[in-house]
């Protein structure tokens, strides 16, 4: 399992990478502090990447952005939203532009591991 | 995320009307609300918030404070502001156990992303349209922060395990704004 964390926090990337451990052994952490940092680590994958994790508010390009920029290439990759933005009007325009999941933060371990579990598990039915 | 170690005195003067201190409750309520849940939640630190207050000149100083920004209907900003012990217990907390140097980069990122998830939280129980800056973290003893001076300073007292911090809003409300 290949995760790309991206946020602007190296706290939140920390936090996000020790709930998402529990995916399991072997699970690969590559990190991105913006939009721009992002796809540039995302074009060093020549074996791609299984998940993203996607801040909204990062210096630079944001969240919205990069969602976008992906979506151009890649339809198929899982991409969550984790962001402190909950509003409705937020997490529609991030399902508009390509997400597959959202999360607000402050979230739990819990609910954070489950909803990348599920997230993977619908994108390997489809 | 940007970090500072000194900052000019605060000033805030004029007294609220009605409406304005109904707003000013609706906005304590929503941030107290939203540090109780960020702090527990992210941090494992339940956190007791005290009856806001307007800040009068004179009070205590901390050594670390987290500013963020807000721009649209809701303007000005809020600091989250800690005595150097409290703002690193909290940071461990975050940090699933790891310490950090309070001069060190990860130590203020932590402090900025706890101020992030507030005033994100805090936003959303508003539901105002704003949009909110990336933080700005301020480390060094009896610092002062600048404050719009056309709008009272209020302060939420908090309690931890690890001691006492506030939380200082200098916002007000700007109708006709909107939000980026």
């Amino acid at each position: 399992m290949r995760i790309l964390l991206v946020d602007d926090s190296k706290t939140m990337r920390t936090i996000q990478k020790r709930v998402l451990e529990g995916l399991g052994a072997g699970t690969e952490f590559f990190e991105a502090a913006d939009g721009f940092e992002a796809l540039s680590v995302i074009a060093s994958l020549p074996n791609g990447y299984d998940l993203a994790m996607i801040d909204w508010n990062m210096p630079n390009m944001d969240g919205l952005t990069l969602v976008a920029r992906i979506r151009e290439k890649n339809k198929a990759t899982p991409l969550i939203m984790c962001t402190t933005e909950a509003e409705k009007e937020r997490v529609v325009a991030a399902l508009k532009a390509g997400v597959n999941n959202y999360v607000v933060k402050p979230f739990d371990a819990k609910t954070l591991l489950e909803k990348v579990q599920a997230t993977l598990a619908k994108a390997k039915a489809a | 995320m940007t970090v500072v170690t000194s900052a000019p005195p605060a000033a805030a003067k004029p007294q609220p009307g009605g409406r304005t201190i109904e707003l000013y409750a609706r906005l304590a309520g929503a941030f107290a609300d939203a540090v109780r849940s960020v702090s527990e939640t992210m941090a494992g630190v339940p956190v007791q918030t005290g009856a806001p207050a307007r800040k009068e000149p004179g009070g205590p100083r901390y050594d670390v404070s987290g500013v963020i920004g807000f721009a649209g209907e809701i303007a000005g900003s809020l600091v989250i502001r800690f005595p150097l012990p409290v703002a690193a217990g909290l940071v461990t907390g975050l940090a699933g156990g790891m310490t950090f140097a309070p001069e060190s980069s990860d130590f203020a990122d932590a402090v900025g992303e706890l101020a992030n998830m507030v005033a994100g939280a805090a936003k959303s129980r508003i539901g105002k349209a704003a949009s909110i800056s990336v933080p700005v973290v301020i480390v060094g003893a009896g610092h002062a922060v600048p404050a719009l001076s056309d709008v009272p300073v209020i302060v939420i007292p908090c309690t931890c395990q690890h001691g006492p911090f506030v939380l200082e809003l200098n916002l007000k409300h700007q109708p006709s704004a909107a939000a980026e």
